[in-house]
């Protein structure tokens, strides 16, 4: 088959270069020359490590490593959100505060992982500061446009990610998820969007944000890579106290597998309230597809997601307290206001979110005794305009930004693995659909998605907006 | 009710003093609008009844 690298997704690319129908150097220079002609207008990346990423891609080419045994990410360029750990790069974390900080002694856990399996670096990408946010509304930075609208938004924390995968930048990324922002950004951008479970993939060597909640995301355009991506990120690491040391649980292998024995529902109640026709017309596209009749009620959600918001809102602010106290000038405007009310919130109100988390977890816990897989939407709108503070959404007035949340903060919040995958639609801007599991449930995710897509309900084509 | 008789902005004005933070009016406003949006929802996380002996998950391991 020719390689179009324009399209080609991970996969795609490492079989074209162990069959040497391309070399790795070719491949970077096409990904960097897309990043030099079409980032200025999209905004996804803060660096790019051009001179490093065509080193390492000549060191492959000349590696006397038979091809052959090459692995499935070999020679596939990759970029990670700036709050990751990058050898002899500052870790910004979206902060003007962090680039006064010495670049960064050695990569975090999951770019050395990536970079063994053959993957090479070509950046780091734009976020919200700290990654508190769902737009990519950078003040220091610039905002992060959406590839298929640039006049909205991209999402966010992660949104430099989902954009950059979405713009045919790279194949894959990794961003943060704590309230949804692998997710948001990745549905709003028409990509998938992988959340694992808490604890699945170490977060050594990045900047945390809420400790509580924060996981580790992978994003692509195909499930495969979504798959492969997350099979040579799992496993344990001394270096993050929360890494489970649940065994690794291969997912690639389990592809194929279809759909047998896997009882699939739709998410009811606060789930199909509170989002624009159009996002629960793609859910129902999904369970029709599924044949997903069953609905199923996850209790007391509106809490839970109140109870993450005060969660982050504590743990957030004590994580920059010094900060706030010495120059909480330098923290962006959208930010600054939140951060300072989380130094001043009631212990009481941190640690009965804290314990109603516990309970939460319990409830729903039972739920996936009788059911594997849950459908339910992302978002409950399609990406905002730039710059846009309020929408109506089910009738009433809503502040968007936070409420971009609404659907992904109660997931997180009780570290279930989470796949936002991108719903074809003959028009319109892209909407992502959630399908959650129990917990270390990530291959019953990925056998739904690979149905879907072999189906052709899901997909990430490159986005064709021109006038960026 | 939970946070009735609240006044937000004095609020505000004692805590961050204890907290040692040094806040702008432009910000301190932002910030009481913000405590208030947290002031409405935490009551659905108070107001909860929850076992007595329900703990924190902890991954501390001594």
């Amino acid at each position: 088959m020719t390689l179009d690298l324009a399209t080609a997704d991970a996969v795609a690319i490492a079989r074209a270069v162990q069959t040497q129908q391309t070399t790795v150097e070719a491949v970077v220079q096409h990904h960097l020359a897309q990043i030099h002609q079409r980032d200025p207008g999209l905004n996804c990346f803060t660096a790019v490590l051009a001179d490093q990423a065509l080193l390492a891609s000549r060191q492959l080419d000349h590696s006397p490593h038979p091809r052959h045994r090459w692995s499935a990410l070999s020679g596939v360029p990759f970029a990670v959100k700036n709050l990751f750990d990058i050898a002899g790069v500052t870790t910004l974390a979206g902060a003007k505060i962090n680039a006064e900080d010495e670049p960064a002694g050695q990569d975090a856990t999951v770019i050395t992982r990536l970079k063994h399996a053959g993957g090479i670096l070509l950046g780091a990408l734009n976020m919200d500061e700290y990654a508190y946010g769902f737009v990519t509304e950078n003040t220091h930075y610039g905002s992060t446009h959406n590839p298929h609208d640039p006049e909205r938004v991209a999402g966010g924390s992660s949104g430099g990610s989902a954009a950059a995968v979405a713009a045919g930048f790279v194949p894959i990324s990794l961003g943060s998820d704590t309230n949804g922002s692998v997710r948001v950004p990745a549905a709003l951008c028409g990509v998938y969007g992988l959340k694992p479970t808490f604890g699945r993939l170490s977060r050594a060597g990045t900047v945390l944000f809420s400790s509580s909640l924060d996981h580790i995301g992978v994003m692509a355009r195909s499930v495969r890579d979504v798959a492969t991506v997350f099979d040579f990120l799992q496993g344990d690491d001394v270096f993050d106290p929360v890494c489970s040391r649940h065994p690794p649980d291969p997912v690639l292998p389990q592809l194929n597998l279809g759909l047998q024995g896997i009882r699939i529902a739709q998410a009811g109640d606060y789930f199909q309230t509170g989002a624009d026709p159009e996002i629960f017309a793609a859910v129902a596209q999904v369970a029709a597809a599924l044949e997903a009749d069953a609905v199923v009620t996850l209790p007391e959600t509106e809490r839970a997601r109140a109870a993450a918001m005060l969660i982050t809102a504590a743990e957030g602010a004590t994580h920059h307290l010094a900060n706030l106290r010495s120059r909480a000038h330098d923290f962006d405007p959208a930010t600054r206001d939140r951060f300072l009310t989380g130094t001043i919130l009631p212990a009481a109100w941190y640690i009965q979110s804290q314990r109603f988390r516990r309970w939460y977890r319990n409830q729903v816990r039972r739920i996936f005794r009788d059911v594997d897989v849950i459908v339910a939407p992302t978002t409950p709108c399609v990406a905002p305009r730039l710059g846009q503070l309020e929408a109506v959404i089910g009738g009433q007035t809503v502040d968007v930004r936070p409420y971009l949340g609404r659907f992904t903060q109660p997931l997180s919040f009780i570290g279930l693995p989470v796949l936002t995958v991108p719903v074809v639609r003959d028009q319109g801007l892209p909407i992502g659909v959630q399908l959650m599991a129990a917990p270390y449930n990530e291959a019953y995710l990925l056998r739904v998605a690979a149905s879907l897509e072999r189906q052709g309900v899901i997909a990430a084509p490159v986005a064709t907006y021109k006038e960026f | 009710m939970l946070n009735a008789e609240i006044d937000w902005t004095l609020y505000v004005e004692q805590t961050v003093q204890l907290m040692g933070l040094t806040v702008s009016d432009a910000d301190r406003r932002s910030v009481v609008h913000q405590m208030e949006r947290l002031a409405a929802i935490a009551p659905q996380v108070m107001e909860f009844v929850l076992p007595d002996d329900l703990e924190v998950v902890s991954t501390f391991e001594p």
